[in-house]
């Protein structure tokens, strides 16, 4: 075999080398596709096994684990069961302990993001998500119901209405950081607005005021309504700031 | 008792330790021990059959036997109608224990038989052998043979994967197979997916990640001790929980995860409260407690009163006064809390409050801070040690007197603000 020297061999070097890398992406590319619609399958097979056999994979310890650790590599939900007559007419059952779970779970998860703090309708799409295709649908009323089965748990999740919109808040302001937070960004000037904390911590409205109401309520922040933008003072931090 | 290990359980656990892959298959508690046929029982107590051992123990005392079902040679039932029934383990050679029940002697022998045939402690998943390709031993090279390769690779998944899935049984002979796949599978996505900048992982989901059970306690398993047992298993689950939240979780959170952690055998909230309310009695590391406000956590005994006491009043000497803001930024815990803390080190005396224009401040009650480096002895029922203290206190009045100094001077510097 002829050696690639000189000019002629260095561009034909170049040229395998695309070829292998073009070679290369493609089969990625053709493999992804196959792994997406194996994964698929995967899935949806999970999903009906575990609402047709969910007795029987109770009964046998080692398999549950098993089939649990599948569920939660693939992402499936193996909680969903139906909305049978009892749940319906009583809301007895299964069904509303298992949206339960799914609610605080997905509470839980985007607490990160939103404080605790979010829209009955966003919830109720990721719930939705949570509980697969396959599953039964639905809605508003029992999302409501199933909060209302977890108040035995104390009065920490609930469901509060901020003008039209209903929120469901699940950290009780005894676990929350945000007030600590609106504190921290405040420290160098003493003073906050909703603008800033906006802006800075990346809330929404409906977040910001909530705090801000809760710290005038607790007279840690005072209320400055003389400038263009009403401004929160922290009267704990102005000696801090005029020692600076 | 040769053949049996001693047990004990440490304090602020509740229950011993399975081992891995080790899961419980019944309970049953009011049953003694006795070696061979000793009339004295040896312990009385809870007896526990698991899938790898046979297991008693005496909570009261916090120790217990137990020994591996692997060495059991035979079993027998003695019924008796007017005594307590026997069940009789036998070693071979003439070695022997037996079990007295109080009551549902028979359901316990009818599983302990079933047990020992089904041999639950040879794990029935066996584990992915590697399978070796030997139709093609020709060595081939280059990219069409590892096409070939990872082409005749997925093959055997798919056919797998349509195989598993025609009925339950399938699925679990297949289980381990599938578990891989399935991690396969997500991880292969998942790169993608990070490619994408979509990931997101947050405190809530690596918890649940990192905790599965295997054996959830039940209703079946443990008839009429059942909340003592999931009270067990909801402290050792929390132990494992708690040191990732700060100490401390809400009960609603508790219960989505522990929901999570037994898969598919769900627990009412009103079974995980009243398994919560048993943590004391059954001397578990941690507590259920209810805010004014309605809210109920559970936090770490490490946590309680006198710990939270003794970090303010440390904070205080190192920092100067401390108001409910700035405990919260320095523990990291909302202001509510650090407030109701402050308060409460208030009301049990290690502190005084100083209510300014600029806020709540709090200092350390000098009259009794000899109490702080004592604490560990000492409980929080100072009333008592008041009269005590006072004496103390007035024999180091110099040193007093020193310190009352610098608030005042601190006090100054505050009004010329």
């Amino acid at each position: 075999m002829r050696r690639g020297v000189g000019l002629h061999g260095l561009s034909k070097n170049q040229f395998q080398k695309n070829k292998f890398e073009q070679k290369g992406t493609q089969l990625q590319k053709e493999k992804m596709k196959d792994v997406k619609i194996e994964f698929e399958s995967f899935k949806n097979n999970l999903e009906s096994f575990a609402k047709t056999y969910r007795k029987k994979i109770n009964k046998d310890p080692e398999f549950r684990k098993a089939f649990q650790t599948m569920c939660q590599k693939i992402g499936v939900d193996p909680l969903a069961s139906h909305k049978g007559f009892w749940a319906k007419t009583l809301g007895f059952g299964d069904f509303y302990y298992e949206l339960g779970v799914q609610i605080i779970h997905v509470c839980g998860s985007t607490r990160s993001q939103n404080g605790g703090l979010m829209d009955i309708n966003e919830l109720k799409n990721k719930v939705l998500k949570m509980r697969g295709s396959k599953s039964q649908k639905i809605g508003i009323d029992d999302i409501e119901r199933a909060i209302q089965k977890i108040k035995t748990l104390g009065s920490g999740f609930e469901i509060c209405k901020a003008g039209e919109k209903i929120l469901v808040k699940s950290v009780p302001i005894e676990l929350n950081q945000d007030h600590t937070k609106v504190i921290t960004i405040s420290s160098d000037k003493g003073f906050t607005t909703k603008s800033i904390i906006m802006s800075q911590l990346k809330w929404d409205e409906t977040r910001t005021s909530l705090i801000l109401n809760q710290l005038l309520k607790e007279s840690i922040a005072w209320i400055d309504n003389q400038d263009k933008e009403t401004s929160y003072w922290f009267p704990g931090l102005i000696k801090d700031c005029f020692e600076k | 008792m040769q053949f049996f290990t001693q047990l004990s359980i440490e304090k602020g656990k509740t229950s011993f330790e399975l081992e891995k892959e080790e899961y419980q298959i019944l309970t049953q508690k009011d049953v003694s021990i006795h070696n061979g046929k000793e009339k004295k029982p040896k312990l009385k107590g809870v007896i526990y059959l698991t899938s790898k051992r046979l297991a008693i123990i005496d909570y009261s005392k916090r120790k217990g036997f137990s020994t591996f079902l692997s060495i059991v040679k035979k079993t027998n039932l003695e019924k008796s109608t007017f005594s307590h029934s026997k069940v009789i383990i036998n070693f071979g050679e003439d070695k022997f224990v037996t079990f007295s029940f109080k009551s549902n002697a028979t359901k316990f022998a009818e599983k302990l038989v079933e047990t020992l045939s089904n041999k639950t402690w040879v794990p029935k998943i066996v584990k992915e052998e590697k399978e070796v390709t030997s139709k093609d031993v020709t060595p081939k090279f280059g990219i069409e043979f590892l096409l070939q390769r990872e082409n005749q690779e997925r093959d055997s998944e798919k056919k797998l994967l349509t195989q598993a899935f025609t009925d339950l049984d399938a699925l679990m002979k297949n289980a381990q197979k599938m578990v891989n796949i399935a991690e396969k599978f997500a991880y292969a996505l998942h790169k993608g997916e990070t490619d994408g900048g979509k990931q997101e992982t947050d405190e809530f989901n690596s918890i649940l990640i990192e905790i599965g059970m295997v054996d959830p306690v039940t209703k079946e398993t443990s008839g009429d001790i059942y909340y003592d047992e999931l009270s067990r298993q909801v402290a050792s689950f929390l132990e494992k929980v708690l040191p990732k939240t700060g100490g401390m979780i809400s009960l609603a959170d508790a219960y989505c995860l522990f929901n999570r952690a037994r898969g598919t055998e769900l627990i009412s909230p009103d079974d995980l409260l009243k398994a919560c309310q048993l943590f004391q009695k059954l001397g578990a590391s941690m507590d259920l407690r209810k805010f004014d406000s309605g809210v109920i956590v559970i936090q770490s005994k490490s946590n309680n009163d006198e710990a939270n006491c003794k970090t303010i009043i440390h904070l205080i000497q190192k920092n100067g006064p401390i108001s409910p803001f700035e405990l919260a930024k320095k523990l990291k815990i909302s202001i509510n809390l650090a407030k109701e803390q402050l308060l409460n080190a208030e009301s049990n005396l290690f502190l005084c409050r100083d209510e300014t224009i600029e806020g709540l401040y709090f200092y350390e009650n000098f009259f009794l801070n000899e109490n702080v480096d004592n604490l560990d002895q000492k409980n929080l029922s100072i009333n008592e040690n008041i009269p005590k203290e006072k004496k103390e206190t007035s024999k180091k009045e110099t040193s007093k007197k020193e310190t009352f100094v610098t608030i005042n001077g601190e006090d100054d510097e505050w009004q010329f603000v």
